[in-house]
């Protein structure tokens, strides 16, 4: 994996879990977001990732929307904790379109962008830095 | 239409002119190791009809196939995902037969251009 952390002092480097059952999409925006210097877990469903919002503050989740079992949705409406805490902010990411009912929920769940599987290498590189721009709290 | 497009491979090298051939080695493992299971999981679905199933597994390949630059069996996997979801069973068997030779093609082409790719 690459290992080329950035070393400005300042940068905030958010912690950030991509929640994603499908090994090849993990890996681009994985090896991405660590050469990007930033913090990075996996969630492969969604019983894993709650575990980990259950112990960890994360920045931002990177989930897919689809996830067979318990759905994205699902996710997020039973990561209450870690929601409330207002800390959290979330891009869904999907191969499908979803529709505008499912996104209209964008206010309560903090969804602050969608991406759209799948998209380009260089299009991801752009999109993971564009994530240290996002800041985490209040 | 070719089986392999490039584009990914001249992205990575932009991104990490070092590591570039480590990164595409492991992404190509990946994809070896989890997406052949999918292929099959759609045929043995189509044998009994499952349309639910072909629809749902052909979205995720598709989108597996996307990340290594298979495009021709990206191409058909989202024909087959449309038709399926739309339950038009009878116009399946055509894409399937061809994803049938498609795939194991770009199996083949994947794991050469890995050795390719690890050689040079």
């Amino acid at each position: 994996m690459i290992e080329q952390a950035l070393t400005e002092p300042g940068t905030w480097r958010p912690k950030i879990l991509i929640v994603e059952d499908n090994p090849t999409d993990v890996i681009g925006p994985f090896v991405l977001t660590k050469q990007l210097g930033l913090n990075v877990a996996l969630a492969f469903n969604g019983e894993q990732a709650l575990e980990l919002l259950r112990t960890t503050e994360f920045d931002i989740m990177i989930l897919d929307w689809g996830l067979p079992g318990m759905s994205g949705l699902q996710l997020l409406d039973r990561a209450e904790t870690a929601r409330r805490r207002g800390v959290l902010k979330v891009i869904v990411h999907s191969g499908s379109d979803l529709d505008l009912t499912s996104f209209a929920r964008g206010e309560r769940y903090c969804i602050v962008d969608f991406w759209r599987k799948p998209f380009s290498v260089l299009d991801m590189a752009r999109r993971m830095k564009w994530l240290r721009e996002i800041r985490g709290g209040a | 239409m070719r089986i392999l497009t490039a584009e990914h491979l001249e992205a990575w090298q932009q991104i990490d002119p070092e590591n570039w051939r480590g990164i595409v080695s492991e992404i190509y493992d990946v994809f070896l190791a989890h997406e052949l299971r999918k292929f099959a999981e759609i045929m043995e679905a189509w044998k009994i009809r499952d349309l639910e199933k072909i629809s749902r597994v052909a979205h995720s390949l598709k989108s597996s196939c996307g990340n290594v630059g298979a495009e021709k069996a990206k191409t058909l996997l989202h024909e087959i995902e449309h038709l399926a979801r739309h339950a038009r069973s009878d116009d399946l068997r055509l894409p399937l037969r061809r994803l049938e030779e498609v795939f194991p093609q770009t199996v083949l082409a994947l794991a050469a251009l890995k050795e390719k790719i690890q050689a040079a």
